[in-house]
């Protein structure tokens, strides 16, 4: 496996073989990180709301009438993808399978992530969560969040001083 | 849970002297490749990319990926949260094994692209003579 290679690395790095001085410290040090700050506290929520075996890109943009989310989620089976919601809060998890590949450990460069994930981004106020649309893409899932219009304009207030 | 930059796409160095006829940022799909008994499959992550678009070249022991992805961003719109970047992807890998060229193949489906390269049926080392004066 050594003759498929790929081309910049070779010719930024040397033997693709040995790793550079510095990548291997770098690794050392997350794998540390990994042994002591991670594993003993998984299963607890992280602040910037992930918690899974990887941690799918998530991109969330608001307008007026609608927030759109779409996460990254390139390999994954659309009836994989389990989709919540409450008035303040939606959760999209799921799980990406190995299954058709058992001979990936094997596999001499494995890049890609699989297992589970789950992510969950917090919904403004006045999102209509009965009316979600969810759609699956060329590996991207979006989904489009209805907004009622405010009740009231926003106000600016000036700030003495 | 790996770090946050492990996941992100990777920006990819456009080749050396090649012209650039649109704009953008390219980055590099993560790959998986396999080494089976007749075969070498590659497998790459490229979300957001069009099938029908994605152009895959062997040429001189170097394949090349490139799929363009059309640019969805609008710029007015206000992000709350923005965390993977828009942009063609592009990776090269040289391919020393003797695949048969002929017979590459290549699928697209829900965001990974799948190489099959099979290798040739048979390598055939050269033998060269040396002549003895």
């Amino acid at each position: 496996m050594k003759s498929f290679i790929p081309w910049q690395a070779k010719r930024q790095e040397g033997d693709p073989g040995q790793p550079a001085p510095l990548a291997g410290l770098r690794h050392e040090i997350d794998k540390l990180f990994d042994a002591y700050v991670r594993e003993p506290l998984e299963g607890v929520e992280w602040p910037f709301g992930s918690h899974g075996k990887w941690v799918p890109a998530v991109e969330v943009i608001d307008s007026d009438d609608a927030v759109v989310i779409r996460v990254e989620l390139p390999g994954v089976d659309p009836d994989a993808i389990d989709v919540t919601a409450t008035d303040t809060r939606l959760v999209v998890s799921g799980e990406k399978c190995q299954a058709p590949r058992p001979e990936r450990s094997k596999g001499c460069r494995c890049e890609m992530r699989y297992g589970t994930f789950r992510r969950s981004v917090a919904l403004p106020e006045g999102a209509d969560i009965e009316n979600i649309d969810a759609r699956y893409e060329h590996g991207i899932l979006t989904l489009q969040v209805p907004k009622q219009p405010p009740a009231a304009p926003k106000v600016h207030i000036k700030v003495a001083g | 849970m790996p770090l946050q930059s492990e996941i992100n796409k990777k920006p990819a160095d456009h080749p050396e002297g090649a012209e650039r006829t649109r704009s953008g940022q390219f980055f590099r799909p993560n790959c998986d490749i396999v080494e089976r008994e007749d075969e070498i499959l590659v497998l790459a992550d490229m979300p957001g990319a069009r099938g029908e678009q994605i152009d895959v070249r062997f040429e001189d022991g170097m394949l090349t990926i490139h799929a363009p992805v059309p640019d969805r961003r609008e710029p007015e719109a206000e992000y709350l949260l923005c965390e993977y970047g828009v942009g063609d992807y592009w990776r090269t890998f040289q391919v020393s094994e003797a695949v048969d060229a002929s017979k590459i193949s290549a699928e697209y489906a829900n965001g990974v692209l799948t190489l099959h390269l099979p290798k040739a049926e048979s390598v055939k080392p050269r033998r060269i003579a040396v002549a003895t004066a």
